[in-house]
């Protein structure tokens, strides 16, 4: 199951209360109307009981605020308190919050409703948002932080950040993210030392899969800044990330990744020995086809030494020649230049041939296109 | 329509989640339904419990129309 899938039903398992496995069925469902039903679930069973919590919240508006916090923590419990403090007025609901004790108000914002406390939320000071998270940090809620930093102010958020060293955390709490454009901003907030934490416990907790995934939800810069910190990790924990994305079919995440390296980490990364395994060639291929992100493939191909390239010209002219045709009708021509450019002598013959065979129609526009292309001219010869 | 599913349309699910259940295979539509009713009825029994145990600090020849007021 794709790591995103794993966390969307986790977040909907845990509001049904029911074991993921028991909501597996729904692996194949579009990721968005997963999330769509569950948000409106959410929402019906907050409004269940909505008028109760609108009455009980103006009796707490006419006692002061530190009965009402007693009254909070002895009487309602967690619950009653976070459908409460969702009816009250923000500035009303944020005093209550700087009398409650801060495991009686983490425990209340595990229980608040995204929708109906989202202003809550917005509106806390730095000061409760940071205590909060802190505490909710230590419970294992990462699903709650990520619903905190969807909504809590800039300033709020680079409180909380700092505070968080724990690399496994960081990476859950970007995993269970709502909106996963938030990524660029709370990794931009993390410092180098926090980055390299969050790839250490990539490796020490199996989490790799989330970290490819949700690095394809980063701008450029950024991605490139995390790639080349991976780079940095050594060839066993590269090969362990080529197995993982050959698994879990990341490959285009991992090709966008080290596109965005420099080019000393993107030489050292493509030709990992890991890479020349046939079955993790034909897995690259087969899912860079099926993705149609040619691009990013070939881009990264002229870089392979003879003893990566030759692999995948294996899988390229043997067990997947019907790619050579959609890579020709799919890739921009510059990118298929520079493969060819970069091909040897000794691949031409079986490369002509595949061409010929599978792609011919491609390939003579492709060709017609790029008429003077110097890239292309051995091929041509071995084509006539 | 199985039970479930009919229940949760007389409760008020909003539409669009109706319509993501009812788009399911029947079998993992009625499921969906059961699991979110079923969530839907320990949710209630919680709060149900929360506000019992806040009426116990009312004395009691008042509980019932306090109970009435606020809770409906």
């Amino acid at each position: 199951m794709h790591i995103e899938t794993q966390a969307e039903l986790l977040k909907l398992s845990r509001l049904l209360e029911t074991d993921e496995t028991n909501l597996a069925f729904l692996d194949g469902q579009d990721l968005t109307a997963i999330a769509n039903f569950r948000s409106a679930v959410s929402g019906f069973f907050y409004e269940q009981h909505q008028d109760s919590y609108q009455r009980l919240a103006g009796i707490s508006k006419l006692v002061p605020t530190g009965a009402s916090a007693k009254l909070a923590t002895t009487v309602l419990g967690s619950v009653l308190a976070a459908g409460i403090a969702s009816e009250l007025p923000p500035e009303r609901a944020i005093k209550l919050a700087d009398k409650l004790p801060e495991d009686f108000l983490a425990k209340l914002c595990i229980h608040l409703e995204p929708k109906y406390s989202r202003d809550l939320l917005a509106a806390m000071p730095d000061k409760i948002v940071a205590s909060v998270a802190k505490t909710l940090l230590s419970m294992g809620e990462h699903i709650t932080l990520a619903r905190f930093v969807a909504v809590i102010q800039p300033s709020a958020l680079e409180a909380v950040t700092r505070s968080i060293d724990d690399g496994e955390a960081m990476v859950k709490i970007a995993l269970y993210l709502e909106d996963k454009s938030k990524l660029d901003t709370v990794l931009a907030l993390l410092n180098e030392a926090q980055q390299r934490a969050t790839l250490k416990a990539a490796t020490d907790h199996e989490l790799w899969p989330a970290v490819l995934s949700l690095n394809g939800h980063l701008n450029t810069e950024l991605r490139g800044q995390m790639g080349n910190l991976v780079a940095e990790q050594g060839e066993a924990v590269l090969s362990h990330i080529i197995e993982v994305a050959s698994e879990q079919r990341l490959w285009t995440n991992l090709l966008q990744a080290v596109n965005a390296m420099d080019n000393q980490h993107q030489q050292l990364v493509v030709n990992i020995a890991t890479l020349r395994d046939a079955p993790v060639m034909e897995s690259l291929i087969a899912t860079v086809a099926s993705e149609n992100s040619w691009d990013e493939l070939l881009a990264l191909l002229p870089l392979l030494d003879q003893e990566h390239l030759t692999p995948a010209v294996d899988v390229l002219t043997q067990s997947q020649p019907e790619a050579l045709g959609q890579a020709l009708s799919q890739a921009h021509d510059s990118k298929l230049l520079g493969l060819f450019g970069h091909l040897p002598d000794a691949e031409l013959p079986r490369v002509a041939k595949v061409l010929k065979s599978h792609a011919a129609e491609n390939w003579q526009a492709f060709a017609a296109r790029n008429g003077d292309a110097h890239e292309i001219e051995a091929l041509k010869a071995q084509m006539a | 329509m199985s039970d479930s599913i009919s229940t949760l349309k007389t409760k008020g699910l909003p539409a669009d989640a109706l319509a993501f259940i009812e788009s399911l295979p029947a079998d993992q539509a009625n499921k969906l339904a059961d699991t979110v009713l079923a969530a839907l009825e320990t949710k209630d029994a919680r709060v149900e419990k929360a506000m019992n145990n806040a009426l116990n600090v009312v004395p009691g020849p008042f509980r019932r129309p306090v109970k009435k007021m606020l809770f409906g």
